[in-house]
């Protein structure tokens, strides 16, 4: 669906996006992850060629070009803010990129604005803009969805509806590719990880290989912790801090016993340790920042 | 492109501001009709000054309809539906310059409405009077009017893509259709050795509304008729051309 091979990105000649490759397929929905800054929404308006890059992005085998966006007939994208005509009522903003009347009814049914939708969109609130802005987006069957944020200013009702709606079309084979800083609402949809930090994919795999290499890490305590640390470093030992522990990778637990017996420190506590999503992406961010660091 | 241009077309009809532009243009006509000491047969001639009066309303229209994607964010929905950024400025362009037209057009039905209400029958449209028939002064400062229409919408749009600031794009639109006459003549008889080449400034352009009914205004644009008429055309679309440019370049 979309094929994107080692693009660069350059916003005022500084280099953003650094030879990121990744794909995404039919029915898969992508969790494009990061913290701010990463280049999350650069990487959206590249391929959407909004900006000026190298490299080569296809959607469906053809090339999307900064001038030439053939290619993206069949894609739809929220990015940053919806896109929205205050002077035009939702139906008349969805009207104005709609191919199939049907298709934009069902929508509007969908998400719920049949209420408000005949009003001026001036007058909605965040929430309803965001909706008519993710209605925008799902219109004329997409066969690739790129959504920024798309939980920015939903309710609950709204947040369990999108996410219903995202999954439903990605059943029937749109392919979407999704930043959210609300980590917890994405990993209930998304069957991808793509972690991003300073420009670059550290992680791209299935959530079921994510979820099953984050718990493959131990919690350990010694007596004497900042030996420890200063120990690890020096044997290059890639590990993060979590709280009073220090978490290591589960292969090198041998290693890190062997290390501690050798210079005398007492071990307290080694233990395996399932983290949740989110520190799992905190513990490579930081693994990623010291490597960088290092460097 | 057909699809940029029905898109355009859709967004504009929907919006107040065509209508606004042409109540402001009743508004301003009606003030130069009850203002001056006595409607004239040159006043009719000028339409109650409705060349001026659109080339401003044109400004800020045009300037509006680019910078409102800008406003309300849909800049980037627009380029990446859009298979070429060039047919969204062109369909623009082309909106601005059909509405353009249209108030010319409604510009010419007011000013027959206003003389008649003036002054009746007292100018006749048919009788001859200095160079021209009254109707035929009237349709050639209406043809200099839409010619320097093209000159200002190009401006506005190149100043518009530009800056991004309606409210300056307006401003300097105002400041050249106000002063840049008067300026651009202020500088020829500064500096007469270079009036060769001065005299084809852009803001000379202005006096294209008046010199197609009265040869006489040669005298303070120093360009001939074909010369400043081309002259418009060429600028607008040198500007035309950066202006798209521009749009296409730069980041949103």
């Amino acid at each position: 669906m979309l094929k994107v091979s080692h693009i660069n990105t350059f916003i005022n000649r500084k280099k953003i996006i650094k030879d990121v490759s990744f794909q995404v397929n039919s029915g898969s929905i992508v969790g494009l992850i990061g913290p701010n800054g990463a280049g999350k929404t650069t990487i959206m308006k590249t391929i959407l060629g909004l900006t000026k890059f190298t490299g080569n992005i296809s959607v469906e085998d053809k090339t999307v070009t900064e001038n030439n966006h053939a290619a993206l007939t069949r894609v739809g994208a929220l990015i940053e803010h919806p896109a929205i005509y205050p002077f035009l009522t939702g139906l008349e903003n969805l009207k104005l990129y709609s191919l199939d009347e049907a298709d934009m009814n069902n929508i509007v049914s969908m998400l719920k604005m049949d209420a408000y939708i005949n009003t001026k969109s001036k007058g909605y609130s965040m929430g309803m803009k965001q909706k008519l802005g993710i209605a925008i987006a799902l219109l004329n069957k997409p066969q690739l969805v790129i959504l920024d944020e798309p939980m920015n200013g939903l309710d609950i009702e709204a947040t369990i509806l999108i996410r219903k709606i995202i999954k439903q079309y990605a059943a029937q084979g749109s392919a979407f590719l999704i930043s959210s800083h609300v980590l917890g609402e994405l990993q209930k949809v998304m069957t991808n990880v793509l972690l991003i930090t300073e420009g670059k994919i550290i992680v791209d795999e299935p959530i079921d290989e994510f979820n099953r290499v984050s718990r493959q890490q131990y919690h350990l305590l010694t007596e004497d912790m900042p030996t420890t640390e200063k120990l690890f470093a020096e044997n290059q030992i890639p590990v993060t801090k979590s709280d009073d522990y220090l978490v290591i990778p589960r292969k090198l637990s041998d290693q890190v016993q062997e290390l501690l017996y050798s210079h005398h420190i007492r071990l307290v506590e080694l233990s395996p340790q399932g983290l949740n999503f989110e520190q799992t992406v905190v513990s490579l961010l930081q693994q990623q920042r010291r490597q960088s660091h290092e460097k | 492109m057909k699809n940029s241009l029905k898109q355009e077309f859709y967004k504009f009809r929907h919006q107040r501001i065509p209508l606004y532009g042409a109540v402001a243009l009743v508004v301003l006509m009606l003030y130069a009709a009850v203002s001056s000491t006595g409607v004239n047969r040159m006043i009719i001639a000028q339409g109650f000054g409705a060349g001026q009066w659109i080339t401003i309303i044109m400004i800020t229209v045009a300037s509006t309809f680019v910078a409102m994607e800008y406003q309300n964010r849909t800049i980037m929905t627009l380029f990446y539906k859009s298979s070429n950024k060039s047919a969204i400025y062109f369909a623009k362009l082309i909106v601005m310059l059909i509405y353009g037209v249209l108030m010319l057009i409604f510009g010419m039905f007011l000013t027959v409405i206003l003389k008649a209400v003036m002054v009746g029958g007292k100018y006749r449209w048919g009788e001859p009077y200095g160079q021209h028939r009254l109707w035929i002064d009237l349709l050639l400062n209406t043809t200099g009017t839409l010619i320097y229409l093209i000159f200002i919408i190009a401006v506005a749009f190149l100043l518009i893509v530009l800056i991004r600031v309606n409210a300056a794009v307006v401003g300097i639109g105002l400041v050249i259709i106000f002063m840049g006459a008067d300026f651009s003549s202020l500088v020829m008889s500064a500096l007469p050795h270079f009036g060769a080449i001065i005299k084809w400034n852009p803001l000379n352009m202005v006096f294209v509304i008046n010199q197609l009914a009265n040869s006489s205004y040669e005298k303070f644009s120093n360009l001939s008729l074909p010369q400043i008429i081309t002259g418009n055309l060429i600028y607008a679309v040198i500007f035309i051309a950066i202006g798209d440019a521009l749009f296409k370049s730069r980041r949103v």
